[in-house]
Order: structure tokens, then sequence, then C-alpha cells
């Protein structure tokens, strides 16, 4: 109830749709990653301080983090195959002798594996995103607020909350 | 660029980080000890306890206080438990989540301590030893003779199994050998065809070299009956030196089975046989305990298959190495003090590299107690090593205890007997070793000085209490087995066979019956096949006889010669032949 009153104010308000796509792009690639490691703060920076829609962005986040349990082993497959490979041990050797490499716990295969896998895909996710949030608000929009189950939410206790926070 | 900025969001970003930073250090001690309980229960199967977990970060290290163990078999002890656990762990192998501690310290540690309360157990233990034999000691249990017949492996019944197996096989084999010999009428025929060739008179050659051809034919149909006649003698040979053993046995069969069935009519047999394991087994096998706890540290480091670990791998991800630390098992304590404390006496036990990766480290786990004179014990020595790989467990241990002092044992304390070891001396040397997770090794335990008091409650273990309350000295010895994680400790002494002889001679009138009855039965089993291979024996004893002289008979048909008369007529025809030629010359 909470996440499609959320994603209802989102779509609904003057929020770009950029704004939204880039919540959902940053939430798939947190969702899919290992939660402690400096790629999150940088994930949660860019999020706080910038412009990016927060209700697409944990929507995101807590539907991507679902698809891990099919994805991770082979995410993990992934990271394991790059860190083993013979032709990449010197820069992972440097890398991993440096603090950066260190705190970026590229080491790990699921980290690494799921960091790359996510970032390749992020620029196909900002698109799609933002697509469908403009095809959203052209063709369904009012359609979608006749609806009954959506009256009754906005009429909510948590949307109006919602509806606060975001003014 | 002020409409990309969110400035509000800044000050969420530090709130919410320095949020969750907080959340990890402040409640650091609390995720130390979720983790180490889940750790610890998922390996033994029971519920732990840790009282209070505390940490340093410089250097870094963990300290555990108040760790209870529950023991999966009786979750209202411990397994084991300890006052304290100090840890040195080094902190850039952790970032790989690899466990290398420095040092550890364990202190207080205790085996089979009550619990406060009873301590969930998920995943169900053994039956105690007690309870499976709890029932031994009552004397309704006393079987009857016809059930300890029908149960009992007999000698008797294997002796005619046996025995009548031997004779159906070989009575077949004589009577169709004995079908096969040549008749009275034969023989007769050929001793009448021998006297007519041999005695016959021969005019010219040519009538003696068509006798001569006509004997000898007769002489091949003698020598194929006589061939028929000794392998009949052959088989019943052989049937007389196979069935006479077999039927010595078959005689010695119901004696030997009587003395050792007797027990079981006596008393049971098997509370006899295990009155050592009953009396002492429980506190030997605690003793044991403490002796192979070693194994107890190496087992739950093996719950973690490889296959498992690579499921999990393959999910949750690994760390890979590129510098030295690659080399490191997961978990290394390079060196650890651990001090068990037994009767408010500390026994400290030196341990080096603790892993279950010893190939990577190249070298086992050696462990060693050398604990001189205490106000317990003369002396005390173990000394052990382990190594963990794929295969599972490669052990030695060996161990060396003199004179330990004991006193106020309650070694039994059941309804129908109770037993308690006022004082005594124990001295205890053995050795076991595990290999491919299995444990063998023998031990023994010398009891001295001692002092026992014993009481039973009825006919049986009243004379089991007499018996265990005029002991001075005994010797147990014990043989280890089973598999690591489910150790297998089997008592003996001569305390059994001492049991035994005085059972026999307190028998009740009942008993006394009773095993009349029985010596009635155990013959009575082989009279029947006896008497019926006795009869068939004699026969085949008068077939051999006859079988005997109808040999020599042919024997001296053969051995009758036709070449007698072929001579006899040479010889004439010779004379003849000189006649004529003197005739001619001196004429």
């Amino acid at each position: 109830m909470q996440l499609l009153a959320k994603l209802l104010k989102a779509l609904n308000s003057d929020d770009s749709p950029w704004q939204l796509a880039f919540g959902v792009m940053l939430g798939m690639i947190m969702g899919l990653t290992p939660f402690l490691g400096l790629h999150s703060i940088i994930i949660l920076f860019i999020v706080l301080f910038l412009r990016v829609n927060l209700s697409t962005f944990l929507l995101a986040y807590a539907l991507f983090s679902g698809l891990t349990l099919m994805l991770n082993p082979m995410m993990a497959s992934i990271g394991e195959s790059l860190l083993t490979s013979a032709n990449l041990t010197s820069m992972w050797t440097s890398l991993y002798n440096s603090t950066f490499g260190q705190l970026t716990q590229f080491y790990h295969t699921l980290t690494l594996g799921s960091l790359l896998f996510s970032l390749i895909l992020a620029p196909f996710i900002l698109i799609i995103s933002k697509i469908l949030v403009v095809q959203y608000r052209v063709r369904f929009m009012q359609w979608v607020n006749k609806l009954k189950l959506v009256q009754f939410l906005k009429s909510s206790r948590i949307y109006q909350i919602y509806q606060t926070l975001g003014e | 660029m002020q409409k990309l900025i969110r400035w509000p969001g800044l000050i969420a970003f530090f709130v919410v980080t320095g949020l969750i930073a907080a959340i990890l250090i402040v409640f650091l001690d609390f995720w130390i000890k979720l983790a180490a309980i889940k750790s610890l229960e998922s390996t033994t199967g029971a519920e732990v306890n840790i009282a209070q977990v505390s940490h340093t970060f410089s250097p870094f290290g963990v300290s555990l206080t108040g760790v209870q163990l529950t023991d999966p078999a009786t979750p209202s002890q411990n397994q084991v438990q300890a006052d304290e656990i100090t840890a040195q762990i080094e902190l850039t192998p952790l970032l790989l989540r690899k466990v290398i501690i420095d040092d550890l310290t364990v202190s207080g540690v205790q085996f089979a301590q009550l619990r406060e309360s009873e301590g969930a157990v998920y995943r169900t233990a053994k039956a105690a030893i007690k309870e499976e034999l709890q029932q031994a000691f009552d004397p309704k249990n006393l079987p009857s003779v016809d059930e300890i017949l029908a149960k009992s492996p007999l000698k008797t019944t294997k002796a005619v199994e046996e025995t009548q197996a031997a004779y159906k096989k070989h009575s077949e084999i004589l009577k169709q050998k004995y079908a096969e010999l040549p008749s009275k009428d034969a023989l007769e025929n050929y001793k009448k065809r021998v006297e007519a060739i041999t005695n016959m008179d021969y005019k010219n050659p040519l009538e003696l070299a068509k006798a001569k051809e006509e004997f000898d034919a007769l002489r091949a149909e003698i020598k194929a009956d006589k061939a028929k006649i000794t392998e009949f003698k052959d088989a019943a040979s052989d049937a007389k030196n196979d069935m006479a053993p077999r039927l010595a046995e078959l005689k010695a069969a119901p004696g030997d089975d009587y003395a050792q069935l007797q027990g079981l009519i006596a008393g049971d047999e098997g509370a006899i046989k295990d009155v050592t394991t009953m009396v002492f087994g429980e506190k030997a096998g605690e003793f044991s305990q403490y002796v192979l706890s070693a194994y107890d540290l190496a087992a739950p480091m093996l719950a973690k298959s490889k296959e498992e670990q690579a499921e999990e791998e393959a999910y949750n991800g690994r760390w890979v190495a590129f510098d030295d630390t690659a080399a490191l098992p997961d978990f290394l304590v390079r060196n650890a003090d651990v001090s068990v404390t037994w009767r408010n006496e500390s026994v400290l036990s030196v341990w080096h590299d603790i892993t279950n990766e010893h190939e990577k480290i190249g070298r086992p786990t050696i462990f060693k107690v050398d604990s001189s004179a205490s106000s317990l014990w003369q002396s005390l020595k173990l000394n052990g090593d382990f190594w963990l790989n794929d295969a599972g467990v490669k052990a030695n241990q060996d161990w060396n205890l003199r004179g330990l002092a004991l006193s106020d044992v309650s070694l039994l304390n059941q309804e129908k007997l109770s037993s308690t070891l006022l004082k005594g001396l124990l001295s205890s040397s053995g050795r076991a070793s595990i290999d491919k997770n299995v444990i063998s090794g023998t031990g023994n335990a010398a009891l001295s000085q001692l002092d026992l008091s014993a009481t039973g409650s009825n006919n049986l273990t009243n004379v089991i209490a007499e018996t265990l309350s005029g002991l001075s000295n005994l010797t147990i010895n014990t043989d280890i087995g089973g598999i690591l994680g489910d150790m297998d400790l089997s008592f003996s002494s001569d305390l059994d066979k001492q049991l035994a002889k005085v059972m026999l001679n307190n028998l009740t009138g009942d008993q006394s019956s009773k095993l009349s009855e029985l010596k009635h039965k155990l013959n009575a089993k082989i009279e029947g096949p006896l008497g019926a291979t006795d009869s068939e024996m004699s026969q085949w004893l008068d077939w051999e006889k006859l079988a005997d002289g109808d040999l020599s008979s042919m024997q001296s048909m053969l051995d009758s010669k036709l070449n007698s008369v072929v001579d006899k007529k040479k010889e004439e025809l010779t004379d003849k032949l000189k006649d004529k030629l003197k005739g001619k010359l001196f004429n």
C-alpha cells in the first residue's frame, strides 16, 4: 500500500521524467549490489544531494533487492571470472594495494560482479524508465486517477503525509 | 545548477550515513554476539549462550564472557562452558573475512556442568547408554530355557546342522558308488571264467592265442570293476575322515553350550556382561571426554563441507586476495592457552595452529598438556595433533595419567542398584587415533586402593553389590571407536567373569531346575542326529569291509596268469624240438 502510494505520488508529481528515471536506475544499482560498501555510500550521496526522485529510488531498490535471489549466483560468477583472470591479475594487484581499492571491496566476487552487471544495465534502465514515465503521464495518468482504488489511496492518511512531505 | 542540488539532502546524507555507522559501532558487541551464537549453534545443534561480549579497536580484540554450549544429548547440561574467551584478531585479513587470531585465551573451561535451565536442542542426540541398558537389571526379564535356546547362537545347533549336511553329502555319494559296484554273481562269474581260461589244456598255438585274447578282455572288465570298488573305498575313507571330527564336535557341543548359557540362567548375562559399563561407564566416559575433548574442538570445524561452502560462495560471493593473505586459511589461531577447570584444579593446555585448512599452513594443529603434581594427581601428560582435509580428520593422541585421587564419586544411582566410589586411585594411559573421521584406540584405567559401597534390591543386584563392595583393584580396558562427533566407548574388565562365577554359586531352586532343563534339552538336540549318523556310519564300515574282500578277490583274479600256460606250451614245444634235433644228429 505504502509503495503504491509512493509510486503514484511520484508519477503524478511535477518531477521531471529524468529525475524519476535516475531514481529507478540508482535504486537498481543499490538493490543489486551488496548493501555495505563504498559504492552504496556514493549512490546514497548522489540520491540525497542531487534531485533524484526518492520514491522511485526506494521502489527500485526494494524491487531489485528481491531479484538478487535469482541473480546473485550469476553476478558472483561474473566477478569470479574477472578476479581470477590471469590477464587482469596485475591490475587487481595494484588496485588491491591502494587504499581506494581496499575501500571499494572490488576483490569480493559478488560486489565486483553485481556492480559491473548493474552498471552495464544502468543506461538501459535509465532510458526505458524515462520512456515509461513519459508514456504513463501522456496515456494513462488521467485514466488511472479515475480508478476507485487510486481515489481511495489518495484519500488515505499515508498519501496525505507523502503529499505534505513533497511540498 | 541549483535546480540539480538538494542542499537539505546533504544534511540527510550525513545523518543517514552517520546513523548507519553509529548503529554498526554502538551495537558491534551485539552483532558479534549474534554471529558467534548463530555460528556455534549451527555446529553444535543445541542452544548456545553468551553472557557478554566486548571489543577493543587497537589492537583489535574480542572478549566473550560466560559462554555455554548445551549438550544435545543431555540438554540439562552444558557440553562445554568457558568463563572467558579473549582473542586478539589481525585486522588486515579480517577485511577479507579471514579470522586470524594471534593469541587466544580460554579460561575456566568445564565439561558436563548443569545448566540453570534446559537448553534447546535443534538436532536430536543419541539416547544415553544408561537408559538403553536400564532394564537389564530387572530379574523379571530373565528368559525361559526355550527362549534362550531359540535366541542363542548355539554350538549344538550349528554342529547338528553341519554334521547332518556332511552326512547327507557323503551318504549320497556312497550310496551312488555302492550301487555301481559289481554284484556277487558278477564276481563269481569272473572267477569261473578266469579258472576256465587258465585251467584249459591248449592243443595248439592258435587256440592259445585266442584264449589269451579272451583273457585280456576279461582282465579289462575286471580292472574296470576293480576301479569302481577302489573309488567306493576312497569315498568311504573320505567320509570316515570327515565325519569323525564332526561327530566328536557334535558330542562336545552340548557341554560347551551349557557352559556358555548357564550364565543366562544364573542371572541376566546381558546385565553381568555390562556391569563394567553400567557401574563405571558413565564416569569412565566422562573422564574419556576430558582426555579426548580435543576432538570436540575439531569436530565442529568439519561441520561445513566443501560442497556447502562452495554453494554458499556461489550465492554470497567470496573474497579473493592479491597479497600474502591469500595463503592464509579462513580461520587460524596461531597460539592458544586453554585452561580447563576440574574440581577447582586448573589444567592448562597449549595449542598451536588451530585451523580447518591444514593444507594451507602445511602443518597440523598440535596440543599438549603437561601438568605436574597437583592436589588431585601425581602427573598428567597428554600430547596430540590433528590435520583436517577433504577426506576428514587425521589425528593422534596419547595420554598418561598417574595417581588421580578419587573420592565420593557416585558411580550409579538407580532403583535396583546404586554404587559409590568412596575412595581410590586412578591411573590411566592410552592412545587414540583418527583416520578419515574413524576413531580407533585403546586405553586402560587401573583403579587401586578401592573402597566401593554398593547396594542392590534383588537377588541379582545384591550379588553385584556384594562383589563390587569386595573389590580392591580393578583394571578397566577401554575400546575407543566410532566416528568423529559420535565417539563410541566400550568398557570391559574381569569384573564380569568374577560376577558370573559368584552368580553360579548363588543359584535359587528355580534356577537350578532351569539349568537341568537346559542340559537335558541341549543333549536331546544331538540324540537324534547322533544316533542316525552312528548307525549309518556302521553301515558304511560294513560296506567298506565287503568292498575290501571283493577287492582282494579281484586282485587275485587279475594276478592269475595265462602266460604260465603259454610258457608251459613253449617249453613243451622246445622239448619236442630238442628231441627231434637229437634224433637227427645222433642217428
